[in-house]
């Protein structure tokens, strides 16, 4: 029995501004479309596994897909995400705790990572990877009412920081960067053979994505006839191609003839606080100029995928 | 309410309570269900269940430090370091039936269903007030009997029987309510006078880590100003644990995450300072002058013999600021809505570690560790 504030979230050595998790251990089925001479109904005692219950079955490697949600703050785009994206084969160490002592630890290699900037919000992110296993004993945790001081960001002697914890209080030295709000983000964007300039996006979005593929051998192992059963661990797992989508909605006003940003960018840089990341060769998927309701901004919407990246500006 | 934990609990004082509502939720689940009505006979319910049971409301007090401070403690760690646990509570709203809301062991040692937790309590005076609290209570079980406690001949209680009263009918329970203004203290209850409530900002740490109360390194923003009036507010976010059970009953109580809110009313012969500006102009607003970093909210309560208990909100953020006019005949105070956050670290009394974002002292000043 726990409450949600017990919960914590690690990426890497950094503690992150958590808001959810799911990583459900999934236990995949090989089913078998073949008939097998099962019965429309029992009729009569001992026939009842006879009936047309599901399908014949085995079991394959289990699946521990999970995904991560979070507000963003910059210590975790700089030192965590940004060089996962370019460092994208490699796992890092996530670590989830759901309550107080509870472990549930994992190597994970991201498959999708979100970030979204909206007005009046924290800028927020989520995380989706693939797992082969847990990397450590799942621990269930403490009790509730043992749990009375919960994970301190602070070291127990002179009320120090934690390394890779987030500074509460908006500190002055880190102000608005844990989380970083809406406000303190911002997009230049490099028009083909034009300079770059800031435009006035009330939100985007960010996404990157990857496949991460399992790859199974035959392997002649032999299965123990009841769960656990005995299945090959995966031979290889490889990382296929990214997919980076910038997406937003912005204002312009007295543009001329055409507001939309074009079909073909050069550059776009999206900046958390000061960190940026460049999306270049980018190409248009949709823009729109939707009609709004009365006391709605009627912004233009845009999404562009990049085919390059750069951890500079 | 009982000092002293256990079964029975003991070492019980009288609140000066002004209202006690908390009584039985019933709310029974209604079947919205049709059933074959005629126009005549159609009701909008003829089938319903009972839904789960709990009880539910408010006890309003004037605030008082009570004999050696007996009332201010309990309520410090009902409300504060032992607000996980429930502590025992008796309430009679007319003399002749009393309800106890009673723990079935120690104080912070037994965490099961009975007994009595705080949900909510609201803090405030004003000029030609009394300090006041509002107490949220919840609670699973109570008992209800006369006053004797062990019995229930409520026929003894009738109004006309009641000559004496039950309180006032025994001079040495009597006097747990301390009345009479004893020694002039003037703490039973406590006069808004007796209250300054400050807005501070500085830094925090060295030796107010170890001792939160001590304001060190936090000073008046302005010179002279005064408060006007004030108000602390914590909610503890309580959740009850329902479930499929087969019981009407649930099967846990779990506090949540506090909330502490108030309000402050300042005064200053100059006009009050911005919260963005400041009082010399010095801030901006990408680097304000008053933020949860460098602002603290303290109540300092004068008990009456040279010390003072404390109500403390550790990391404040103002989150609303009103400064106008205020008519022909009113005088122009500025008001702030506060909001406490957590993340302040404290190392005192065995415990380093973040505090909640309203803690209360216990009835000598000091920091009670969780």
């Amino acid at each position: 029995m726990a409450l949600g504030f017990e919960g914590l979230i690690t990426i890497g050595l950094n503690t992150v501004l958590g808001t959810g998790s799911a990583v459900p251990r999934s236990r995949v089925r090989l089913e078998s479309s073949s008939g097998y001479g099962g019965k429309i109904a029992a009729d009569t005692p001992g026939d009842y596994t006879k009936m047309g219950i599901g399908a014949p079955y085995n079991y394959d490697w289990t699946s521990y897909d999970g995904s991560l949600n979070f507000e963003l703050d910059k210590a975790v785009f700089q030192d965590a995400l940004k060089p996962w994206l370019f460092d994208r084969q490699t796992s890092k160490v996530v670590l989830i705790r759901s309550r107080h002592s509870n472990a549930q630890q994992y190597s994970a290699y991201w498959n999708s990572i979100a970030i979204n900037a909206n007005e009046g919000a924290a800028c927020d992110g989520s995380v989706a990877f693939v797992a082969l296993q847990p990397s450590t004993s799942y621990v269930w945790g403490d009790s509730y009412i043992s749990n009375k001081r919960g994970y301190s960001p602070f070291s127990p002697v002179g009320c120090t920081l934690n390394a890779g914890w987030p500074p509460p209080l908006n500190e002055s030295t880190t102000r608005n960067q844990f989380p970083v709000p809406f406000w303190n983000t911002h997009v230049m964007v490099t028009p083909a053979g034009g300079s770059a300039a800031q435009k006035n996006f009330i939100n985007w979005n960010l996404t990157f994505s990857q496949e991460i593929v399992k790859f199974f051998g035959c392997t002649q192992t032999t299965p123990s006839p009841t769960p656990p059963v005995t299945i090959p661990a995966p031979l290889y797992l490889a990382a296929g191609p990214m997919t980076v989508t910038f997406g937003g909605s912005f204002m312009e006003d007295f543009p001329g003839s055409n507001a939309f940003l074009g079909d073909i960018l050069d550059e776009l840089d999206v900046y958390i606080d000061t960190i940026p990341i460049r999306l270049k060769r980018l190409e248009l998927n949709t823009e729109s100029d939707d009609l709004q309701t009365s006391n709605a901004l009627v912004p233009l919407m845009v999404e562009y995928v990049a085919y390059e990246l750069s951890s500079a500006a | 309410m009982y000092a002293t934990g256990g079964v029975p609990p003991t070492d019980p004082s009288v609140l000066l309570a002004t209202a006690a509502g908390v009584n039985l939720v019933l709310e029974p689940i209604y079947s919205s269900a049709v059933w074959g009505a005629g126009w005549y006979n159609a009701a909008m319910s003829a089938h319903y269940a009972d839904a789960a049971l709990r009880y539910e409301g408010t006890v309003d007090v004037e605030m008082q430090l009570g004999a050696s401070g007996v009332i201010w403690d309990y309520l410090a760690k009902w409300i504060g370091s032992e607000r996980a646990y429930p502590r025992s509570l008796d309430i009679s709203p007319d003399g002749a039936r009393v309800y106890q809301y009673r723990t079935s062991g120690a104080y912070a040692a037994k965490y099961d269903l009975y007994g009595a937790w705080n949900s909510t309590a609201g803090f405030s005076t004003s000029a030609g007030s009394f300090l006041t609290a509002s107490l949220g209570v919840i609670a699973l079980f109570r008992d209800e009997f006369d006053p004797t406690g062990v019995a229930n001949n409520y026929s003894n209680y009738t109004y006309i029987l009641q000559k004496k009263g039950v309180i006032a009918s025994n001079c040495s329970v009597l006097s747990t309510t301390n009345p009479l203004n004893p020694g002039g203290a003037n703490v039973n209850p406590i006069p808004f006078w007796r209250t300054n409530a400050q807005l501070l900002t500085g830094t925090w740490g060295g030796t107010i880590a170890a001792a939160p109360f001590g304001k060190s390194g936090f000073t008046l923003p302005q010179a002279d100003t005064q408060t006007v009036e004030w108000s602390l507010d914590v909610a503890q976010g309580s959740i009850w644990l329902y479930v499929c059970s087969g019981s009407r009953l649930p099967v846990a109580l779990l506090q949540g995450p506090m909330e502490a809110t108030g309000n402050v009313v300042l005064y200053n012969p100059e006009g009050v300072f911005d919260p963005i500006l400041g009082p010399n102009n010095t801030g901006t607003i990408t680097s304000p002058y008053s933020y949860a970093e460098n602002t603290i909210f303290q109540v300092d309560i004068a008990d009456g013999a040279g010390g003072y208990v404390h109500l403390l909100i550790p990391a404040a953020v103002i989150e609303s600021d009103e400064y106008g006019i205020a008519g022909l005949d009113a005088v122009t105070n500025r008001t702030f809505g506060i909001k406490g956050l957590g993340g302040r670290c404290v190392n005192s009394g065995g415990y380093t570690g973040s505090l909640p974002p309203a803690i209360i002292s216990d009835h000598l000043g000091a920091y009670i560790a969780p």
